[in-house]
């Protein structure tokens, strides 16, 4: 069996330090974030991925003298 | 302007006591939340200066201003390098539940003894009738030529009401004890 997670709260007005295990909410609500965060991880790497194929894409037909697709043109050109 | 024309002169007749430690909390390795509760109003910004570390993968932490987790509520750019390429980077609202900003290393990413290092500023804090700006520097370097980071981000936080709590929250995993976050005001 796992441990609980907790949340270390320190109270700026005390100096108290506490470790709390995490309610039933919050665990729920961090599995959340970090699924959603995953996702958008997952995506941005996706997007970097097309990106990068893209541009060696456009390059190996620079250097061939062969056309540009409009897509291939927009990432060397700004 | 420098009285005397050094450095130490231009702090003649003002106090020293403008940058004060509210707080600090160490990784306990079984904790992904640090909360620093019952912050003082009377400063004019807040800093946290941390090195943080997660027990996961390397990624961003999150810090969110009285525990709000609302993701209409928060807007992020950011641009980071990492030691090959520059990118920029923004969400607008409806994308996260709080700000990015600060990014940590991973006990199971490339270096296991490595901690990611990060300054962040949030600004006028205590106002009650402005939105607040995160303004973070944060990132680390894991002695390869191209597999490091460095980001600098600006978050808004579409809230007018006064930050009286910060929590931090790793995306992945927990804090380990190599991650020290302290909390600072600034008068």
């Amino acid at each position: 069996m796992s441990e609980a997670p907790t949340k270390i709260v320190v109270d700026c007005s005390t100096g108290e330090t506490q470790i709390i295990p995490l309610t039933a909410e919050e665990i729920t609500e961090r599995e959340a974030m970090a699924v959603a965060y995953a996702a958008e991880k997952a995506a941005e790497a996706e997007a970097k991925a097309a990106a990068d194929a893209l541009k060696a894409s456009a390059r190996a037909k620079l250097i061939a003298g062969t056309p540009l697709t409009e897509a291939e043109a927009a990432v060397l050109v700004i | 302007m420098p009285i005397l024309g050094t450095l130490a002169s231009q702090f003649a007749g003002k106090p020293f006591t403008s940058f004060e430690s509210i707080a600090s909390a160490t990784g306990t390795g079984s904790s992904g939340t640090i909360t620093f509760s019952s912050i003082p109003q009377t400063y004019s910004s807040l800093q946290i200066r941390c090195v943080s570390q997660l027990s996961a993968t390397k990624g961003y932490t999150i810090v969110k201003p009285n525990n709000d987790s609302s993701t209409s509520n928060y807007t992020f750019h950011s641009t980071y390098g990492d030691g090959l390429t520059v990118t920029s980077d923004g969400y607008v609202t409806g994308s996260l539940g709080g700000s990015y900003s600060i990014y940590s290393t991973g006990a199971t990413s490339e270096l296991s003894d490595n901690v990611a290092a990060t300054i962040l500023d949030i600004h006028d804090y205590a106002s009650t009738n402005k939105y607040k700006t995160f303004c973070s520097f944060t990132g680390y370097s894991n002695n390869q030529s191209t597999n490091n980071l460095i980001f600098l981000i600006s978050t808004l936080w579409l809230s007018t009401s006064a930050i009286s709590s910060l929590t931090i929250e790793a995306q992945g995993g927990n804090f380990t004890t190599k991650t020290t976050i302290s909390l600072y005001g600034i008068k």
